[in-house]
């Protein structure tokens, strides 16, 4: 490294606006937090700022006693991992031929799929093929429709192009045919691209509610997203039920319980993202120089 | 050789993949509304009916709760419930609709049916009602109202109704402990009221006395109409835009903002704002902040519904023993009369539909018509005889020891409503509400006292309109309503002298005001002469 450290005002100076920056950014966060295991009463009344005051978990526990939330965990959990496992088994699958120079229809697949990223049919017709191939009501409705990413795939395909010809073609000439370079060669040198992958199609179908909201019937096949999302909302819809909604027996949704249950939601992903970040520093950037 | 058998084999792979598809197979079986029963249920044979409608986070829907066994024990019909989430309910069945994938029962509001209604996706259904459902036959002769629910003269919808209960509306609410603390008289018209705000505001500078929710709309509903003129937020009321129906200028709708006794409200709310009385928040309060400030004593009046007033005397009481927020007679207005109105005393907007492809149609209207039997209601708002509930004399009685079983929960009354699966956020046509009463008694009382006021007035449905009408009125309301909602409040807030309100009032009157008015005299007066 050419430059020296040195510490002087000007160093000082930047680290302080750093300093301020980090935590405008972080203190949301926190804040959320905090008002998730605070009192909701002081919560109410505007008293909680920086660290929790009152502190119970009231909040956590309302959310685990609704019947149906472990269960729509689990179901997340499951529709996660399944959909992550075929979005990479897919991408990758469509990705390395594409990356062949000696593919023979390499034009027209990258074609279609680029096609596919410009233009979409709408939600209506969507919903009219995934009934027709009978998925309704099944978790592959939220697997198969979306199992390749378009601009991920492009991302994975000019990775797959910076790795040397050499390698592959000394490969063929020991015996190896394309699916055994794909394995034993190609996806141990991509790493970095796939650990990326993992995430982004994980957080994908971590997310994803609307999906399964139209293509999903039965409450206990519904991931976690739905359930939290009504939570969350319940508060605004009472106008619509006039006399129902001024029952005082319903259970008012208070300002902490809504962030307990933002925390639920997002603390796996918060969870999971350290651990992959150590393959992040070559994944991201990594599509983008060739050769 | 290769590449051409790559190419082959690509082909028929794409081919096998357009070629998937499923078709259903169309089986005929007898159906079970064909012969009448002799079983002693209702169906001989058994039947699934798949119903769809929204849950409610306080009520969560199981799928095999005590009423589906009842249910299936008295007709022979398997109930499924899909409960679809209520945040997501709307997105949810207009997918739906628009691909015709109904079940065979789904929840629906009126202005689905008057889109869809004559689409088919619906089963019209006067004829069988008159063929096969004398229950609600006999509802619908004694409430004439439903007739207008109907769509090009055929229903669509069974509505969800009210068997037994009172309902509310909007009212007056004041602290009146501290009218008596103060010695105030409580107020009887409006311009007294403004008297005892002021006095308050002079007593308590912090404060601003009188609060609203939901945005400046919300407040000139529940204030315009017994303020003299009228400003409707929803059906029930006369429009969803500000069209009203004034039973005092002759039993017809008039579009209030082009009114001059509406220049009066607003003149009159201009100078609560000017004088700190109305909450300078007014526009932008949410639910939570306007309960906030009213259990907090920051304000001390508001006009909205009447319930709230239990829970928000529970709440100051934990820090003022005595504090009492009280409905107060409906006051008189500048022309001196006393009017109000009720809430709907059905859920207008709750509509069941009958999918039009289902298997059976004369067996899901019969079975319709249970629920609104006495036998059906009684099973979908207690439970089953003798095991949830007694009936003695036509007394019913929740059993206490159903109600021990779900007091520790936060809610009581909702966790009972949700683990037998009765109540009107479950499959329940005909509510009855006596299970709320009987464990909410003081609700009771302020029912009585705001149902003996003679200044409620019931409200009326919309007449029911031509598919070009409700094209005319989609078109009209939007530009009436952009120009409505920009300006009202800088009249309200005074950043607009209400020397220009003439020329507001002219403008909105000309952009589609007067027009909507005609359209819905129109069809009401052609609905009433084939009525």
């Amino acid at each position: 490294m050419p430059w020296k450290k040195r510490f002087n005002g000007w160093n000082a100076f930047i680290s302080f606006i750093l300093i301020l920056l980090g935590a405008a950014a972080i203190y949301p966060m926190i804040y959320i937090f905090v008002i998730s295991i605070s009192d909701g009463n002081l919560v109410m009344a505007g008293k909680v700022f920086l660290y929790p005051r009152g502190i119970n978990f009231k909040a956590y526990q309302i959310v685990f006693e609704s019947p149906d939330f472990l269960r729509s965990y689990a179901n997340t959990l499951l529709y996660t991992f399944t959909g992550t496992l075929i979005n990479l088994g897919a991408t990758i699958l469509y990705a390395y031929p594409l990356s062949r120079r000696d593919f023979y229809g390499r034009t027209f697949f990258t074609a279609m799929i680029a096609f596919t990223m410009f233009f979409s049919g709408g939600l209506i017709p969507s919903y009219l093929v995934v009934k027709q191939f009978g998925l309704i009501n099944t978790m592959w409705a939220l697997i198969f429709p979306v199992a390749i990413n378009t601009w991920y795939m492009i991302i994975m395909r000019t990775f797959f192009q910076s790795i040397p010809d050499t390698i592959q073609e000394s490969a063929h000439i020991d015996g190896a045919n394309d699916l055994v370079i794909l394995l034993k060669i190609i996806i141990p040198l991509s790493v970095p691209i796939i650990a990326t992958m993992i995430l982004f199609y994980a957080v994908y179908h971590w997310n994803s509610f609307f999906s399964a909201l139209i293509y999903l019937n039965e409450k206990k096949k519904y991931p976690v997203q739905i359930i939290l999302r009504n939570i969350v909302i319940a508060g605004e819809l009472e106008r619509n039920n006039n006399s129902v909604g001024a029952d005082t027996n319903f259970i008012t949704v208070a300002t902490n319980f809504k962030y307990a249950v933002i925390i639920i939601s997002t603390l796996p992903i918060l969870a999971v993202y350290p651990f992959i970040q150590k393959y992040f520093t070559k994944g991201v950037m990594v599509g983008a120089i060739k050769g | 050789m290769k590449k051409l058998m790559c190419a082959a084999l690509c082909c028929a792979i794409s081919m096998a993949a357009f070629a998937a598809g499923t078709k259903e197979a169309a089986g005929e079986t007898t159906k079970a509304s064909a012969a009448p029963s002799t079983s002693g249920k209702l169906f001989d044979k058994e039947i699934t009916l798949k119903v769809m409608r929204y849950e409610h986070p306080s009520q969560p829907i199981k799928v095999d709760s005590a009423v589906i066994r009842e249910i299936f024990n008295k007709t022979n019909v398997r109930l499924e419930i899909e409960a679809v989430p209520q945040a997501n309910y709307e997105d949810k069945k207009k997918i739906l609709i628009a691909t015709n994938n109904i079940p065979d029962i789904i929840l629906v509001n009126r202005q689905n049916l008057s889109d869809f209604g004559t689409s088919g996706i619906f089963l019209p259904l006067k004829e069988y009602i008159r063929k096969s459902a004398p229950n609600f036959s006999a509802i619908m002769a004694t409430e004439s109202e439903i007739k207008k629910l109907s769509v090009n003269n055929e229903l669509y919808g069974f509505p969800t109704m009210m068997r037994y209960g009172e309902v509310v509306g909007f009212g007056p609410v004041i602290r009146k402990d501290l009218l008596k603390k103060h010695n105030l008289a409580v107020p009887g018209s409006f311009t007294e009221l403004y008297t005892v705000l002021k006095k308050l505001k002079e007593l308590y500078p912090q404060s601003y006395p009188m609060t609203a929710r939901l945005g400046t709309k919300y407040m000139l509903s529940t204030l315009a109409y017994p303020m003299g003129s009228g400003f409707a937020l929803s059906q029930n009321m006369g429009s969803q835009f500000g069209l009203y129906f004034d039973k005092d200028a002759g039993n017809k709708y008039i579009y209030g903002p082009g009114t001059e006794e509406f220049k009066n409200v607003i003149t009159t709310l201009n100078m609560l704002f000017k004088e700190g009385i109305l909450d300078p928040d007014y526009a932008v309060n949410t639910a939570q902040q306007w309960s906030e400030k009213l259990t907090s004593g920051r304000s001390f009046f508001f006009y909205d519904n009447s319930s709230f007033s239990i829970s928000f005397t529970d709440n100051l009481r934990k820090a003022t023993p005595d504090a009492e927020l009280g409905v107060i007679p409906i006051m008189k207005n500048s022309q001196g009369i006393r009017r109000n109105f009720f809430y709907a005393m059905h859920w207008w907007d709750d509509l069941y539909a009958i999918s039009s492809k289902t298997k059976d149609p004369a067996a899901v209207v019969k079975f319709m018509d249970y629920m609104y039997s006495t036998e059906g209601a009684d099973i979908a708002n207690f439970g089953i005889l003798g095991e949830h509930y007694t009936k003695d004399n036509g007394e019913y009685k929740v059993l206490p020891s159903v109600i021990e079983k779900y007091a520790s929960a936060t809610s009581p009354l909702y966790a009972m409503y949700s683990d037998l699966g009765t109540g009107l956020l479950s499959f329940c046509p005909y509510e009855d509400e006596r299970p709320k009463y009987q464990q909410n008694p003081v609700n009771v009382s302020l029912m009585k006292a705001v149902n003996a006021d003679p200044g409620m007035v019931r409200p009326v449905l919309d007449p029911p309109f031509t598919n070009e009408e409700n094209a005319r009125i989609r078109e009209l309301r939007n530009k009436v309503e952009n120009t409505f909602n920009m300006e009202i409040d800088k009249f309200i807030m005074g950043a607009k002298p209400m020397s220009e309100y003439n020329a507001f009032a002219q403008k909105v009157r000309e952009q589609g005001g007067d027009e909507l008015a005609s359209i819905y005299n129109a069809a009401l007066e052609r609905f009433n002469k084939s009525n």
